[in-house]
């Protein structure tokens, strides 16, 4: 019996997993980690089929993390053979169970350290090499590794193992097509399916092991420009490259692991180089303004934690300027070229709070100030408050349609029930003309002697005020948080 | 911390947790969602409940201001027996319970128990009392809650509360009021108060001003030292500034120091920094123990052998020797969080002593019988559960049972200082210890379990002695049977429902899922990192359960013969 299994170290040794559970030690040579292998165990019996479950009564199945599949857990009716879901046609043997038993039968242990009853277990030298691609196609496991070859196997040998198998399918489904029995053909091709199946999967790998050549290839080329760029500079008398010589760069290189190392030199270079707020801030509108860096910048976190330590960010907004906040939402302030776009009311600082409204004009602002500022434009005279020079709004609502403007009116009112009964009740806006029995008075009158009728009250208040469901407009309130 | 009572009379987890079936299924316990502590127990006193479990914090349903009205009615409500009974215990109350029962006290114009619950607050709060019985949504809520207008007492007891201050800024640590300066200035404000005398004059301008009349005050040090050096620094530059606080004749604050040097763009991460070895070696003279520790991470880069010395020597004289309450969790991540080197010069002079110490305290909190058992899969050792092992097995007779699809394994004793050795071990190094320790069990990944083998092992144990469960993903109902029968079950991980089974917590993090309708694939990371925090906390907070709840019978006894 032959399985494939992948090496890992533990403890420093060398070890092999077949189905990602117990581990085994390796004895012999020493290869890289993470190669796949070809255990050899003559004699192996594998559980029966599907063996998730005890093989006898003593040996109940308890929780498991990772692969859950048992085929016989499913009824026929269960999947519909026209389902076009993909099969991923994973073997879920219980391998760990018989592999244990197998070396443990023959003494194949090792000792670590103290004596115990559960040895570590060695598989010798003479039963383990390094796998082939033919081994994926002929072991017992292989369809569980198809996933993992590519990166373990050159195109050479992707090569290599087409040469070899794509003829012998050709020739299976040759034979195949030449049975005109029906049932026979049915077995036949039945046959044929799961190996074309299999030898399919793997070349199918063959476009991402040609992708991970030409980057190899790329990267390489690019390495070998910068390295030449280098040497120009310094023939030239300059201790290392400049900002344009990198810019130049970045046009021709072709991998954005290189250029991207290339433009966290050049933060480095220019968080080092001591310009003015107003100077860094204008190189940086240029270096957003080139494509090449714009795309190599969207997520390179190095990039922008070194600018963070030296960008300022004060306000850019001509005073007066009106702004409503509605719909504004608290945000930790991350660097980024979204941020360096923005308008801004107050000067923003990276790593503190701060609003983020969206105009329906496609412009954003950044306004210094926390949650809490909303409430405050809020409370103010007319729903407005001059802050950093700038005038921030936010109207009392025109309609119960508009929802949005009430979130911030929900949880104002689940607080002051609580509180404050009558102000809270106060806040309706035609509360004198309700009658003197209606529910929300008399939870008004209850609330004072039973606290749980402050929570009734919030609830008619809401529901009054926007006439949504109390509970459903709350949640929205603290998921718009 | 307290230690347990170990009469017979002790109520039973067993007991507290059908107390809270009882108070839930008549509504006068909080469901476990709505619990800001969430733990199923009950005294059978809702009140004695609350001000254990329900911080003023959002839950799921209510709101903080739910909670806290729901609180203060409670607290209003308090017969003088409950009264009585709580300032038997307040240590051990939440701190927003203290400060709610001394407001309810001071409005019955009882001093002398306003005095009792203050006392058991920390110095932030009790200087915050005045703004609590004037303008408590400033003491209480954060953000855009802090401006609603709303009072709890009804009569302020203004003169008395004044003389109150007074008092409390007499007693009041220098070193508080330089940390909690915007806490004074908005109570003294709100009480219009007069500040009398050289030492409350040099207060005011602390408060209120720069400082510098408080700076030549030789009674307000370290707020002198702080305001000279904040001058020093100003003026003439870093080395000024050090010169004034090596001088000083007490240290500032860690947290004042780390504020002044932010405020000037003085980073103890930046080895160009003037003057940066200096600026380090004080901020380790001047951080406390605890604080110290929890900046071990923050400091990795530059902590050095000298540094650690005196470190060393404040946990010594700060927390070992004073049985001083530590955040034993939070020390523990700082500490893991830490770079390697740090942790292995660290190791043998902080963190072993303290995971004796926390050891000791907990262990003192599970009274006989013993063993502690614990329970865990062979499979893998989740880290904080084997530490929580270490540390109690230190100081209280445990034992240790893996359990494996084979059945269950007794691993002989592991002393502390053989486990200590490897904490700060590479990954490599520690995966060679479990070889040396635990043979093939540390290579065995298997998630199956002989439950049968676990069943006889557990009936073997004694029901009364405490037992700790941590098994990921493992769910039998021949578990829960074996259970049933014992009294203190800990659980770090997920509920079986015995009886007197108490789950801590734990989280399940989905790492990868990918599925069809036929099948699915999914890897799962399990943390009970905050079960075991929490493990110290509940040993604590189980331990005023009991007394309350014993007081709570006590009331009743009474009520029943008057």
């Amino acid at each position: 019996m032959k399985l494939l299994g992948m090496t890992a170290k533990y403890g420093g040794r060398q070890s092999v997993s077949v189905d990602y559970s117990s581990r085994y030690f390796l004895a012999g040579e020493v290869i890289p980690v993470e190669s796949l292998v070809v255990l050899d165990l003559p004699g192996l019996v594998l559980p029966k089929q599907n063996q998730n479950k005890a093989e006898d009564a003593d040996e109940d199945f308890d929780g498991d993390e990772g692969e859950d599949f048992d085929e016989d857990d499913f009824e026929e009716e269960d999947f519909d053979e026209e389902d076009d879901d993909f099969d991923f046609g994973w073997s879920y043997l219980n391998y760990d169970k018989a592999i244990t038993a197998y070396l443990e039968e023959r003494g194949l242990t090792v000792e670590t350290g103290k004596k115990s009853r559960r040895s570590a277990l060695q598989i010798p030298a003479e039963n383990w090499r390094r796998a082939t691609l033919d081994d994926v196609l002929e072991t017992e496991n292989g369809n569980n590794f198809i996933w993992q070859v590519n990166g373990k196997f050159s195109l050479a040998e992707f090569h290599q193992f087409a040469e070899k198998h794509v003829p012998v399918a050709q020739t299976r489904l040759r034979e195949v097509l030449a049975i005109t029995d029906r049932a026979e053909r049915v077995e036949a091709l039945t046959s044929a399916q799961k190996f074309v199946q299999l030898l399919w999967q793997i070349l199918s790998q063959i476009p991402h092991v040609i992708g991970y050549d030409i980057n190899t290839l790329r990267k390489e080329l690019d390495r070998e420009a910068v390295r030449l760029a280098r040497e120009a500079a310094k023939a030239e008398g300059r201790r290392g490259l400049m900002l344009e010589d990198r810019l130049t760069l970045l046009e021709k290189i072709k991998t954005d692991e290189v250029g991207q190392e290339i433009l966290n030199e050049a933060a480095k270079d220019i968080a080092t180089a001591k310009m003015s707020g107003d100077e860094l801030l204008k190189l940086l509108e240029r270096l957003r303004k080139n494509k090449t860096v714009y795309r190599l910048t969207q997520w390179n976190p190095e990039f922008w934690s070194k600018m963070a330590k030296v960008v300022e960010l004060p306000p850019n907004v001509r005073k007066g300027t009106k702004l409503d906040i509605t719909h504004a939402h608290e945000t930790t302030v991350e660097l980024t070229w979204h941020l360096l776009s923005a308008k801004r009311i107050g000067a923003i600082a990276v790593g503190r709070k701060a609003l983020v409204v969206n105009t329906r004009q496609g412009t954003v602002y950044y306004i210094r100030g926390e949650r809490k500022l909303k409430f405050q434009v809020q409370s103010a005279p007319g729903g407005k408050l001059e802050k950093y020079g700038c005038i921030l709004t936010l109207p009392a609502e025109k309609s119960k349609q508009e929802l949005g403007r009430f979130l911030l009116e929900v949880e104002r009112i689940d607080a002051l029930t609580q509180l404050d009964p009558e102000a809270a009740f106060a806040t309706l806006p035609d509360a004198e003309n309700l009658p003197t029995n209606h529910p929300a008075r008399l939870a008004v009158v209850h609330a004072r002697t039973d606290h749980r009728q402050a929570r009734i009250l919030a609830d008619l208040l809401i529901e009054l005020r926007t006439g949504v469901d109390a509970d459903i407009i709350r949640q929205m309130a603290r998921r718009r948080r | 911390m307290m230690t347990q009572d170990t009469s017979d009379t002790t109520i039973s987890l067993r007991e507290l947790k059908r107390r809270y079936k009882m108070n839930l299924a008549q509504g006068k316990a909080l469901p476990a969602y709505d619990q800001p502590i969430s733990l199923p127990l009950s005294t059978g006193n809702p009140l004695f409940d609350t001000v254990l479990t329900q911080k003023l914090t959002s839950t799921t349903t209510m709101g903080e201001a739910e909670h806290l009205n729901r609180g203060w009615n409670l607290v209003k409500s308090a017969t003088p027996g409950e009264l009585q009974a709580l300032s038997g215990v307040a240590r051990g109350l939440l701190n927003d319970y203290k400060l709610l029962l001394a407001l309810r006290a001071w409005d019955d114009g009882d001093e002398a128990m306003t005095r009792t619950f203050l006392r058991a607050l920390p110095w932030h709060w009790r200087l915050a009392f005045p703004t609590a019985v004037i303008k408590p949504s400033s003491q209480m809520f954060t953000g855009w809650k802090r401006s609603i207008k709303f009072r709890l007492v009804e009569n302020p007891h203004y003169g008395a509360l004044y003389e109150l201050y007074r008092e409390l800024l007499a007693q009041a640590p220098p070193v508080s009021l330089l940390k909690y300066r915007r806490t004074v200035h908005e109570a003294t404000a709100l009480l219009h108060y007069r500040f009398e005398g050289e030492r409350e004059r040099a207060i005011h301008d602390w408060c209120y001003a720069e400082g510098n009349a408080a700076a030549l005050n030789g009674e307000l040090e370290p707020i002198g030292a702080y305001v000279r050096a904040r001058q020093a620094l100003r003026t003439e530059g870093i080395s000024a500034m050090l010169d004034v606080l090596n001088s000083a004749s007490h240290p500032v604050p860690i947290t004042s120091y780390m504020g002044l040097l932010g405020s000037s763009g003085i980073s103890l991460k930046d080895d160009t920094q003037e003057k940066v070895g200096d600026l380090r070696t004080y901020a380790v003279t001047c951080a406390s123990s605890v604080e110290s520790l929890l900046r071990m991470a923050e400091w990795g880069e530059w902590l050095n052998k000298s540094h650690v010395q005196t470190l060393s020597n404040k946990v010594k004289t700060g927390i070992l020797e004073t049985g001083l309450d530590i955040p034993f969790f939070k020390v523990t991540k700082a500490f893991l969080a830490a770079p390697d080197k740090v942790r292995k010069m660290v190791l043998d002079p902080l963190y072993l002593p303290l995971l004796k110490h926390f050891g000791a305290q907990t262990a003192a909190l599970l009274p006989p019988p013993n063993p502690i058992t614990f329970l865990q899969p062979s499979n893998y050792l989740h880290m904080m559960s084997f530490l929580l092992y270490a540390s109690l097995s230190a100081t209280a007779p445990t034992q240790l049972l893996l359990i494996d699809k084979k059945g269950i394994d007794a691993v002989d004793p592991i002393p502390l200082e053989t486990i200590g050795k490897h904490l700060a071990d590479s990954r490599r190094d520690f995966e060679e210890w479990l070889l040396a320790e635990f043979g093939g069990l540390a290579m065995r990944y298997d998630y199956t379990y002989n439950w049968k083998a676990v069943g006889k092992a557990i009936d073997g144990l004694d029901p009364k002695a405490p037992l700790v469960l941590d098994l990921p993903f493992a769910d039998d109902l021949a578990m829960l049977q074996a259970l049933l029968p014992f009294e203190r079950v800990f659980n770090l991980g997920g509920v079986y429902g015995a009886p007197g089974e108490l789950c801590i917590a734990y989280e399940y993090y989905c790492d990868f899922f990918i599925g069809n309708r036929r099948s699915s694939m999914s890897v799962w990371t399990r943390y009970s990192d905050s079960a075991t925090q929490k493990f110290g906390e509940v040993m604590d907070r189980l331990s005023t359960f009991q007394k309350l709840a014993q007081a709570q019978d006590n009331l009743l006894k009474g009520e029943n013969n008057p």
